[in-house]
């Protein structure tokens, strides 16, 4: 987004106005009129505002997955229903703490990124992938138990609940962290731009903070 | 302009307010005994604060970088 930051460029105090501005009323915008051209200072990276305003989507988009189960979950006699497996919170809650380290490795990477440059980026954000591997292949070895416990997509509404929230978000990880790796391929070859690094950053965050919300609500 | 606009709201705006269970908008809502009517409004209450808290915040958050950039 190009933004002018106040004071980037002034016209002459005294400089004259032109005379449909002064017939409207309207001041001159600094800068405008002076010939001087305007200096362009960009605020945020427009990826990093493409993926704020995807996130900003998606955040409604899981917000409307949890008040749809919320709802039903109110509606139920008990629950999980009477048949069903219980989720396992246990070994979720370590997962959890996993990907919560990922999120935090990811962004000590973003900080030594911009502070020591990009050389110093590479361990702490390849450990941080490496969790976020390890919470995608947890995450298929629980899908499997349940599966096999009988949970299916259309054993219940639990079931139904459980399959799409958790899986969609599970696809959201796995777009994340396809990304990241791409960007720490790029950083290995020297060619990542900070633009393209904060906003695949941002979508992990986004991804990592979702997570504990989601697991609070869907599996306790 | 505004006050008039205001004026020509109002009744309409009277009329639904006065009329929710008219319209049977929310079939529990208005149902005590209903185990979802708690669930129906704190959902209500979350999907229409969660846009507005989150674009507060994306709003502030911008503010705060341009007014960071003003400086330098």
């Amino acid at each position: 987004m190009d933004t002018l930051a106040d004071g980037d460029a002034g016209g002459e105090p005294g400089a004259p106005i032109p005379l449909p501005l002064r017939r409207s009323g309207m001041s001159a915008p600094r800068g405008a009129l002076s010939g001087v051209p305007r200096q362009r200072r960009q605020v945020v990276a427009n990826e990093v505002l493409g993926v704020t305003i995807f996130v900003l989507t998606e955040l409604m988009f899981f917000a409307g997955l949890i008040s749809a189960f919320t709802i039903s979950r109110a509606g139920a006699p008990m629950w999980p229903p009477a048949g069903q497996p219980r989720l396992p919170l246990e070994e979720t809650a370590v997962n959890t703490v996993g990907l919560l380290a990922s999120g935090a490795l990811v962004y000590i990477a973003g900080r030594l990124f911009t502070r020591q440059g990009p050389r110093s980026a590479r361990l702490p954000l390849l450990a941080g992938l490496a969790l976020g591997a390890f919470f995608v292949l947890f995450q298929g070895y629980e899908w499997y138990r349940m599966l096999s416990e009988g949970l299916t997509l259309t054993s219940s509404t639990h079931g139904s609940f459980f399959y799409l929230i958790v899986g969609t978000h599970a696809v959201h990880v796995v777009g994340g962290f396809t990304v990241l790796a791409l960007m720490f391929g790029q950083l290995l070859g020297e060619r990542l731009t900070s633009g393209a690094f904060a906003a695949a950053r941002l979508f992990w965050y986004f991804v990592v903070l979702l997570w504990p919300f989601l697991y609070w609500q869907v599996y306790t | 302009m505004i006050t008039s606009l205001i004026t020509a709201s109002a009744a309409p705006t009277a009329l639904v307010l006065g009329s929710t269970s008219a319209s049977w908008a929310c079939a529990v809502c208005t149902d005590p005994t209903d185990p979802r009517s708690n669930a129906y409004f704190d959902m209500t209450m979350f999907l229409s604060l969660l846009p507005l808290a989150a674009l507060g915040f994306v709003s502030w958050w911008l503010y705060r970088q341009y007014s960071a950039a003003a400086l330098d």
